[in-house]
């Protein structure tokens, strides 16, 4: 097996970088090499894994290996500290300054990007979306396991000359990727190699390899021929992965932190190096484990893809030969599309938390040109001869049920204008959730899940006809303000398409200013939505298992409030003049509301007049948002008994009417 | 009414039946106190009584209010009309109050509010807990009357509050069916010029507000317009504490 003398050759990074004098010993590639596979491998930089500029030789790296070990353990651990302080500085800059829009892990590590998180999806679904990206260009999509969850392998055996080639086909993909980070529309795409999104790729004989050569890509010790799209990909050519391999540090092989801390400390640094020693005691020392990476990456052993399942859609689509506007041939269209989705639904075990259904209009003209755009209702009937009209459903809690579903959906229909006849229906569950498991019924029509169920229709149901924004729940917020003591959550998902979601501020006046700050109000709304539709119906069940409770007896202390408070306060028009009814008053309203309490007032064109005042309560707030408040509120009680909440403004004493005790 | 046509000859009636020819002899020569007495006793028997679908009688949160009802309360799966003479007049606390006796067990309190001038945190003063509050938010008077009879009629719903304005008779038996149906209890506030307009609600009070002392507690003058099972117009004057309330009630 491997000499001194053998070893020494076997680490010349000079005679590797040559791939001609390579030793011939157990290093060689078994026979039957030209049948390897291809596989490409991206490694996605900075997004989940290591950083990305971690994966860098030491700039003398050729000599370090064949060189004394002590300066080359030195140059290491100068590298792994430098790589530990950019594993936690360079990351949140190498994900959101190259434009790597989806991120996550690092928002755990950097506290300022745990802001951003809110309008990023989790990386498991990118990187499913990136499978989806990739089956293009290779049927098998995948990642090599666990611990390696920044990069996607593709088996590109015997697909790349459908491309043009293995590097045309890695620069097709990257391009991709990369246009895919930057959430551009096709049009604005950039050069694939730009600085967009650090993706860097390899296509080698092995998973193990690829991974590898894509994660030092960029170490400068590859052959120029090798080297293609700007730097960013490495072709191995076939055959070659073990001479690739040999030259990339052991860190390539991925092994785990107790092992490499061993192997540090032996100096072993590098492939080659540990190439070279001795099978037996490779396992011995090290564990198999270590040897199996190394198998494999060399293609001694097989490493599986595994692959990503594409995420379940559950969608069904009719297209109509002959375009209709009946209404009835549409309904019973909508109702086979849900059962349609509703199977694929139950199969699945899931429910519909948002469903859309797109009704595809020709103009009455009957022209139909394919254009993609969702065009409102009654907006723009005379522009285009196609509309996509869109119905939304938002629901409380997961259904599967076709029929309810198109109870719910005929609520919509039913004020639904269609600007011509109907050539195309696909309906589409949008968001899924897990259907809670239920005990079926024997009989038709016995509701299971008692209350929480019902009260689940109702809300579907009343979302379904007014709309998201007009069914809310009710959220007590710290605020001395009274306008801002209390909250409205929207009960279910908001739909994003929705245009009346844009109109946001205008239909929940008092929305907590947590989701009205920002424009993306929508999408801060769906995270807090789904919590808070969480925790209402927690709330209910929870209530609704302990009736013995009486909420009574459960007191929430709060200061006086009137249960009608006006939208804004409206200043009165106060008269100082005593009437012959109050000016027996005067003295006893003296008494309780200071000196400047009006004995009567006039507002919305009706004259009060003060009996009595409680108060003041003073509240001074607001001065952090911009517009400090300073109020001191009275209970009024005027001469016929109707209570009024006002306040007198500190700054200016004009007094202004802001609530009625109902 | 229409039910009480059906139920007449029930089993209910055949001892006033038999009751009748001792009853008959005396009629004449009764002073006419005793003759209105029979009249309403047959008459509450013919309307079979206050509480006709047999729900749970909840009650009203005003003692006083209570001791006038015929079942001690309002009954569930029914609607209870408020004529308010004027604005903060006190009616919606009152109408607060039976709401949170009839949503004790848990159940939401769906409050149906076009102009959304609603205030949340007062309604949780009055006892009713945020997490079982469901507003909605309605633009139109056909969406608002669409909204309060889909409320009524859900199971899960404890009670239903809501300010329509004017409804016609057709949409008020809808929504009464559509209380009996659910067996919440509904809750109109409407104002006081719909007093001689006919309705379908089982009790329907008139609320004013009565100027009260120093005391933060409120004076209402109630007036029962109407009530199912008892005949009688009562006018009682109650007093509305934070707590417990007193009350006096006069006929």
């Amino acid at each position: 097996m491997a000499t001194g003398k053998h070893d020494q050759r076997a680490l010349s990074l000079h005679d590797a970088m040559g791939c001609e004098s390579l030793p011939h010993g157990w290093l060689q590639l078994p026979h039957g090499a030209e049948a390897m596979k291809r596989i490409l491998c991206l490694w996605i930089a900075g997004a989940c894994g290591l950083p990305a500029d971690s994966c860098v030789l030491p700039a003398d790296s050729s000599a370090a290996p064949a060189g004394d070990a002590h300066s080359a353990y030195a140059k290491q651990s100068a590298w792994d500290a430098r790589q530990q302080q950019s594993s936690l500085r360079s990351r949140p800059r190498s994900n959101f300054q190259h434009g790597l829009r989806f991120g996550v892990g690092c928002g755990d590590i950097v506290p300022g990007a745990a802001q951003q998180s809110a309008e990023r999806q989790s990386w498991p679904t990118t990187l499913h979306q990136l499978a989806q990206l990739c089956r293009q260009f290779s049927p098998t999509v995948g990642v090599i396991g666990a611990d390696a969850p920044d990069s996607l392998l593709l088996d590109v055996t015997g697909t790349a000359h459908l491309f043009g080639g293995e590097a045309a086909l890695a620069e097709q993909l990257a391009g991709q990727i990369i246009r895919y980070f930057a959430g551009d529309p096709p049009a604005t795409t950039k050069q694939p190699g730009s600085d967009a999104a650090e993706v860097y790729g390899a296509i080698a004989d092995t998973p193990g390899g690829a991974w590898a050569v894509a994660h030092w890509c960029r170490a400068g010790c590859w052959p120029a021929e090798w080297m293609c799209g700007s730097g960013r990909l490495v072709i191995v050519p076939p055959g070659r992965t073990p001479a690739a391999l040999r030259r990339l540090p052991i860190q390539a092989l991925r092994a785990e932190g107790e092992t490499m801390e061993m192997l540090n400390a032996l100096a072993i640094r590098w492939i080659g190096q540990l190439e070279a020693l001795p099978r037996g005691e490779l396992a011995a020392r090290f564990g198999q484990r270590l040897l199996d990476r190394l198998d494999q990456a060399l293609g001694r052993l097989a490493e599986p893809i595994l692959p990503l399942e594409s995420p379940p859609s559950f969608a069904a689509e009719l297209t109509l030969c002959y375009p209709t506007g009946n209404r009835e041939y549409l309904e019973a269209i909508l109702q086979q599309l849900l059962c349609q989705v509703s199977g694929q639904l139950r199969e699945a075990g899931s429910g519909a938390m948002q469903l859309r259904c797109e009704l595809r209009c020709g103009s009455r003209d009957g022209a139909v040109v394919q254009e993609n755009t969702a065009v409102s209702e009654n907006r723009s009937g005379n522009r285009s001869s196609t509309q996509t009209l869109r119905l939304e459903l938002g629901l409380f809690e997961p259904l599967c049920d076709a029929t309810q579903l198109f109870q719910l959906l005929s609520l919509q229909m039913e004020r639904l204008r269609l600007p011509g006849p109907v050539s195309s229906v696909h309906v589409e569950a949008t968001i899924t959730a897990r259907l809670p498991q239920q005990q079926p019924r024997l009989f038709v029509g016995e509701t299971a899940g008692g209350d929480r169920r019902q009260l689940a229709v109702l809300i579907n149901r009343l979302c379904s006809r007014l709309g998201w924004h007009c069914v809310l729940g009710v959220q007590l917020q710290p605020e001395a303000q009274p306008e801002l003591a209390f909250c409205y959550v929207p009960l279910i998902v908001p739909s994003l398409a929705d245009p009346k979601g844009t109109a946001l501020r205008e239909h929940l006046p008092r929305l907590s200013t947590r989701q009205q700050t920002g424009g993306r109000a929508s999408v801060l709304c769906e995270k807090s939505v789904l919590c808070e539709n969480m925790s209402f119906s927690e709330n209910i069940s929870h209530a609704a298992t302990n009736p013995g409770r009486k909420s009574g007896c459960v007191h929430i202390e709060m200061p006086v409030r009137p249960l009608r408070l006006l939208r804004q306060p409206v200043a009165v028009e106060s008269s100082f003049a005593p009437s012959r009814s109050s000016a027996a008053l005067c003295s006893e309203t003296q008494r309780t509301a200071e000196d400047s309490l009006p004995p009567q007032f006039r507002w919305q064109g009706r004259l009060y007049c003060v009996r009595y005042a409680w108060g003041p309560e003073r509240i001074e707030t607001g001065w952090w948002r911009g517009r400090p408040v300073g109020r001191a509120y009275y209970q009024i009680e005027t001469i016929t008994g109707c209570r009024l909440w006002m306040f007198r403004q500190l700054g200016d004493g004009r007094w202004f009417v802001h609530g009625l005790f109902d | 009414m229409q039910p009480s046509a059906i139920k007449s000859p029930l089993p209910g009636n055949l001892p006033q039946a038999q009751n009748q020819p001792a009853r008959d002899p005396h009629l004449s020569p009764a002073p006419p106190n005793n003759v209105l007495e029979n009249l309403r006793q047959r008459l509450a028997r013919l309307e079979k009584l206050y509480n006709r679908t047999g729900n749970k009688i909840v009650s009203t949160g005003c003692a006083a209010l209570d001791r006038v009802l015929p079942g001690g309360g309002f009954p569930c799966g029914s609607l209870v009309e408020f004529l308010a003479s004027d604005d903060g007049s006190g009616t919606v606390e009152l109408a607060l109050r039976a709401a949170r006796q009839a949503c004790q067990d848990g159940k939401p309190l769906v409050v149906i509010d076009r102009p959304g001038q609603f205030y949340p945190p007062a309604a949780v003063c009055i006892g009713i807990q945020p997490r079982q509050l469901l507003v909605v938010q309605p633009h139109s008077q056909a969406d608002e009357h669409w909204a309060i009879d889909q409320a009524m009629r859900c199971p899960a719903v404890g009670a239903v509050l809501a300010w329509p304005g004017t409804i016609d008779q057709r949409t008020f038996r809808r929504l009464q069916l559509a209380a009996e149906h659910g067996g919440g209890l509904g809750l109109l506030i409407r104002p006081l010029s719909a007093r001689r307009e006919p309705s379908w609600a089982q009790v329907r009070l008139v609320v004013e507000p009565l100027p009260g002392g120093t005391s933060r507690k409120r004076r209402l003058r109630i007036e029962l317009l109407r009530c199912r099972g008892t005949a009688d117009k009562r006018t009682l004057e109650v007093k509305l504490g934070q707590e417990a309330e007193d009350g006096d009630w006069q006929t």
